[in-house]
């Protein structure tokens, strides 16, 4: 019995590791990272994994041996021991040192994400409409100013421009929605009565899935969009032929 | 291996004579009523609070906050209410002093005194709701009707402790703890009003 | 359970008895049965992400027939609502404070009954009534609430905006306030018990920590649950009366202005704060109790003190009241300031500490000792892995750049079920293994219940393991069918894998109402003091009769003298050796 208690903590640590180790290979990971602020989140994450799993391994081992040895047959007693002041201290000080670490590593990427001190200076670059269930977003149209009647719309797709920082403005007609994008690493809620900025760099070219995290009724699980990044050069020529279009065909506007 | 048999201890097992039968359907005794009424009060603190801390949130941050309240009116209440505690108060001196009937005259003063504050508020509500200052009309309408509602449900069940003992307490022989528990009620309830009529009519 | 009086009915012993063992009891059953009710919602959930959108057998047939027996979009949202909450507020908080708090606090304090025998007669029918409630809310017009248990407005408050939002938000309303009710009045009872009715020399440094982690908890509860009720008062008077607290201005679902709004100008934050500032203290009411059960059972079969009881209690007492100041570490993503982040992130990461600490005074505790692997204790040490995993998650979720990508993935998911299940509801079976004895005066069978143990123990962690990797790969928590999302493809087997093993774990626990029912019937008989303890209740008969003690107690000494120093025993019983 007791090799088996024992054994099942030690298989369980093994269990653990493993399963971490072979998640990247397996495709049950992060999708790799398309934003600057997603690099500082995954490093911040790997290395809170490490102390963890230091942490993790340790205790484990420690309840594993604890119990191997503990629960052999003896006819001896046990040591009579209340307690010892220095080891409380001592681990208490190791943990609290851990956990001080952690919170300093991550104010930088915190500030980096959401002190209105480091926000993109200029505008919106696009601005996000949730409702149940789909996402609209609209740019500024050949006036090149946001919230005029020349706006330029689109739905489900949102189009912005890679290699610089962006700004978006959230805002919601209905219930709380969450505006997530795994590959950004972003998710802001997108609450109703405000609106909310986001801002990020995307670093290259590319489709990324949009997804809505805040269970917002029945749709929520289908409330799928996606970003599509252009080069500055090509996201120019993308706006110039909607407003093209805008003008030739009127306002009736292409989706 | 498997855990050594159990140890079943029946050296303790021998039965004992003198079985202690606790008289405790009797109820519980007074010092532990009394300090259970400070603990439910204080989570009713926690319970006002945080309809306070709902309500400051809201007005500090909304723009359009008005409440076309009477300070005079306010000025009524509070002093309705005091009074209502304060013979509440008087009433448990009386019955320190030995004096049933003196304590119950005290408590149903006490009870009519709160009574009267919940006339005035109604009356209050309805003038207002007549000026057009309604739960739904503004955010200040609802927080103004579900604060002083509440606080409202609380007098009136003072009302009814207060009379309830006020008629009970005559009966010689009977338990004078509820009344002492009633006064303190009261008295917790006048409290919380003071924090409100400040906030509602005076900030 | 009135062994020492003369013989009452049915009715009088077991129904409107006011004594707290058979009030205990009571709770004990109800809850039990709600454990069970939001396990198979689980299983349900689970038969939906596995392979969405198909017939399920048998079940699918009896609930949902009328839509071809599969699960509908609005049924799943009903389904994890209810699941939920049945589970936190319905089973495993009236499980500790309830069925645990009852029974134990009188009789680890040395006290006949509680403070308030016809109180708590009354919180156990008004906790009935609670559950009434809950279940109206599935036969209403729209089904039951399906916003989540968090219940966040305006999704909760607009009954255009969800089936569910009609009347069975304002059922579930109604379930919680008056659950409050009676958890106000069972955290009252049990704080007065313990302040005032401890046995003569039962000093506060010699109390069990089974009786601090029920204490505090219920302190907890005295201090945070009001302000909950508070929030669903609101919530109630914006459905009701129209008021605005939660309603910002100039709504519109699917484009026309919703119906039942009168005042607007509100905030919905205000909700998630009033929610949070209750529920996050709600989840160390779930586990205080819990580590109590587990130190003493820890103490008692490695046959030595629990080490560092000071510290111990401090934990206990410092996780507590950091508890009340970290609920923003739920919304991180909401809109909270950067300050407010920055601010919360610290606590959060703050009530690490004391929780590590308990940790390796645990570990501290059976080290060296000489451990008696009853299924008790192997539920224990269970526990202890278990949180250690659930609370080192807890710090990826703290660090606030890393929860801004795991916010409502199924790492959170993990998170807590790491926790809830494998740590508090296996800190439960511990603990009823432990005193059934003390309960019925015949023991659980011990090898059925080891068993029972592994069994549950491996299942759990096929469950709830690899929902880290599907946290971590971005899949949001609350969607009925991930297979919408290309991102999610390389899931799919996973998802499977932790269906299969849902159900295996569900199946397992027929081992346990097997054991059960088969002690009721033919478990072993057992004396006062089965397990060798020190705790007062092991000095009462078993089961105790009416006013539990059969002698007056004297307290000589602390909770845990076990080991070579302390007499001609290894144990040395806190109450005065026997007359
Ligand atoms: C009993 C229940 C319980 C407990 C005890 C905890 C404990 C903790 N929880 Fe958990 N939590 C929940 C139940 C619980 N939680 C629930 C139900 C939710 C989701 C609600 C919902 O959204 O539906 C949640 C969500 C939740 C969030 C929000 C996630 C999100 O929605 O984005 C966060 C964020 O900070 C968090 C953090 C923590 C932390 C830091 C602890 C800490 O207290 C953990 C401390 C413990 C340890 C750290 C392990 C022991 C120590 C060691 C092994 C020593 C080694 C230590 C180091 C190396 C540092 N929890
Ligand atoms: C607090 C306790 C608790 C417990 C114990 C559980 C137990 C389980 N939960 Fe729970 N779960 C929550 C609380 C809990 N959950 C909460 C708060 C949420 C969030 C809801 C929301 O998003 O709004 C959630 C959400 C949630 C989800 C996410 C749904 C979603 O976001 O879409 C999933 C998915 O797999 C899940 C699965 C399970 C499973 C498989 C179990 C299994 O462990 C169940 C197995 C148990 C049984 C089958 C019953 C066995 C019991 C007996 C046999 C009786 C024993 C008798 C005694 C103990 C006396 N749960
Ligand atoms: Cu929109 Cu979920
Ligand atoms: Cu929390």
């Amino acid at each position: 019995m007791r090799h088996l208690a024992a054994g099942i903590v030690v298989i369980l640590t093994a269990v653990v590791v493993v399963l971490f180790a072979v998640s990247p290979r397996m495709g049950w990971w992060f999708p790799p990272a398309a934003s600057t602020i997603a690099h500082s989140i995954d490093a911040l994450f790997d290395w809170i994994t490490v102390v963890i799993a230091i942490g993790f391994v340790l205790v484990m081992g420690l309840l594993a041996w604890a119990v191997w040895r503990g629960a052999r047959a003896r006819a001896d007693r046990a040591r009579t021991s209340h307690g010892h002041l220095g080891l409380e201290i001592g681990w208490s000080a190791a943990i609290a040192a851990v956990l001080v670490a952690i919170a300093l590593g991550q104010l930088p990427t915190w500030a980096a994400l959401r002190d209105p001190a480091a926000m993109p200076k200029g505008g919106a670059t696009a601005m996000v409409d949730a409702h149940q269930w789909a996402w609209r977003f609209q740019y500024a149209g050949a006036d090149g100013v946001l919230g005029t009647v020349d706006d330029l719309e689109t739905a489900s797709e949102l189009v912005l421009p890679a290699g610089e920082p962006v700004l978006l403005t959230l805002r919601s007609r209905d219930v709380i929605h969450s505006f997530f994008v795994p590959a950004l690493r972003l998710k802001q809620d997108v609450v109703p009565g405000r609106a909310t900025p986001l801002w990020f760099t995307i670093e290259r070219p590319g489709t990324y899935e949009l997804v809505c995290a805040e269970l917002c009724g029945l749709g929520h699980y289908a409330m799928a969009g996606r970003v599509r990044a252009l080069s500055r050069a090509d996201y120019d020529a993308w706006i110039a032929a909607r407003v093209q279009a805008r003008l030739t065909r009127g306002t009736e506007d292409v989706r | 291996m498997t855990t050594a048999p159990l140890p079943f201890d029946s050296t303790l097992d021998t039965p004992r004579a003198g079985h202690v039968a606790v008289a405790w359907d009797s109820g519980p005794p007074v010092a532990t009523a009394r300090f259970g009424t400070w603990v439910f009060l204080a989570s009713e603190a926690f319970f006002f609070g945080g309809l306070v801390a709902a309500y400051v949130v809201l007005r500090s941050s909304s723009t359009t906050w008005i409440e076309p309240l009477d300070e005079r009116l306010g000025v009524l209440l509070t002093a309705l209410l005091v009074a209502s505690s304060l013979c509440a108060g008087r009433a448990v001196r009386r019955l320190r002093a030995g004096s049933r009937s003196g304590a119950s005259g005290w408590l149903l003063l006490a009870a009519v005194c709160a009574l009267a504050f919940l006339g005035v508020q109604a009356f209050e509500w309805h003038e207002l709701a007549q000026a057009g200052f309604t739960p739904r009309s503004t955010l200040a309408g609802s927080a103004f009707y579900v604060l002083t509602g509440a606080h409202g449900l609380h007098v009136l069940v003072g009302v009814l402790w207060l009379a309830g003992s006020g008629l009970v307490v005559r009966r010689a022989g009977k338990s004078t703890l509820h009344v002492e528990l009633a006064a303190l009620y009261q008295h917790f309830v006048d409290l919380v009003w003071l924090f409100l009529v400040v906030l509602l009519y005076w900030l | 359970m009135s062994s020492t009086q003369a013989p009452r009915g049915f009715l009088r012993t077991w129904i409107f008895s006011v004594d707290h063992k058979v009030i205990g009891i009571q709770y004990l059953v109800a809850s039990a049965s709600m454990l069970f009710f939001g396990g198979l919602l689980a299983m349900a959930m689970r038969w939906q992400l596995a392979w969405p959108w198909t017939e399920m057998p048998i079940v699918g047939q009896l609930v949902f027939g009328d839509v071809g027996r599969v699960i509908s979009p609005a049924a799943y949202t009903a389904l994890f609502t209810m699941h939920g909450t049945a589970m936190v507020f319905f089973a495993i908080l009236p499980l500790l404070t309830g069925a645990f708090g009852n029974y134990l606090v009188p009789l680890l304090v040395g006290a006949p009954d509680m403070a308030f025998p016809r109180l708590n007669a009354a919180s156990f029918w008004i906790f009935v009534a609670a559950m009434g409630l809950f279940f109206a809310g599935f036969f209403v017009e729209g089904g039951a609430a399906n916003a989540g248990w968090t219940s966040y407005p305006p999704l909760a408050t607009l009954p255009s905006a969800a089936p569910g939002s009609g009347a069975g938000q304002t059922l579930w309303l109604l379930s919680i306030v008056v659950l409050g009710v009676s958890s106000i009045l069972n955290a009252l009872n049990t704080v007065v018990t313990v302040v005032k009715m401890r046995a003569p020399g039962m000093t506060w440094m010699r109390l069990p920590l089974t009786v601090w982690g029920l204490f505090v908890a219920a302190s907890l509860q005295l201090a945070a649950l009001p302000v909950l009720t508070a929030g669903g008062v609101l919530q109630l008077a914006d459905r009701w009366i129209g008021t605005g607290f939660y309603t910002p201005a100039g709504l519109l679902v699917n484009s026309v202005a919703p119906d039942l709004v009168g005042a607007t100008g509100g905030s919905p934050l205000l909700w998630q704060h009033l929610f949070w500032f209750y529920s996050h203290p709600a989840v160390y009411v779930m586990v205080l109790p819990a580590m109590g059960f587990v130190s003493d059972i820890l103490s008692v079969n490695a046959r030595k003190p629990v080490f560092g009881y000071k510290p111990m209690v401090w934990a206990i007492v410092s996780i507590a009241g950091l508890g009340l100041l970290v609920w923003g570490h739920h919304m991180f993503t909401s809109g909270l300031g950067f300050e407010m982040g920055r601010a919360f992130m610290l606590s959060t990461l703050l009530i690490a500490l004391p929780s590590a600490v308990k940790t390796f005074n645990w570990i501290a505790t059976i080290w060296g000792g000489r451990i008696r692997l009853t299924a008790s204790m192997c539920f224990a040490l269970g526990f202890v892995a278990l949180f250690v995993i659930g609370g080192l998650s807890g710090l990826w979720l703290a660090a606030t750049p890393v929860d801004v990508y795991l916010h409502d993935t199924y790492l959170v998911v993990a998170h807590f079920h790491y926790i809830v299940f494998g740590g508090t509801v296996l800190a439960v079976f511990g603990a009823l293994h432990h005193w059934w004895p003390k309960m019925t005066g015949r023991a659980l069978n011990e090898t059925l219940g080891r068993w029972h143990c592994v069994g549950t123990f491996v299942a759990l962690n096929c469950v709830f393991l690899p929902m880290h990797q599907l946290g971590i790969a971005g899949m949001i928590r609350r969607t009925a069918d991930p297979s919408v999302y290309q991102l999610y493809e390389r899931l799919a087997p996973l998802n499977r894998f932790v269906t299969w093993s849902a159900f295996a774990l569900a199946a397992w626990q027929v081992l346990f109402v097997v054991n059960v029912l088969w002690s009721l019937r033919a478990g072993l008989r057992v004396g006062r003091n089965p397990w060798s303890a020190t705790t007062l209740e092991w000095d009462a008969p078993s089961p105790p009769g009416h006013g539990n003690f059969d002698r007056d107690l004297v307290i000589v000494c602390g909770p845990y003298e076990y080991g070579d120093a302390v007499g001609e025993h290894d144990f040395r019983p806190q109450a005065r050796p026997g007359v």
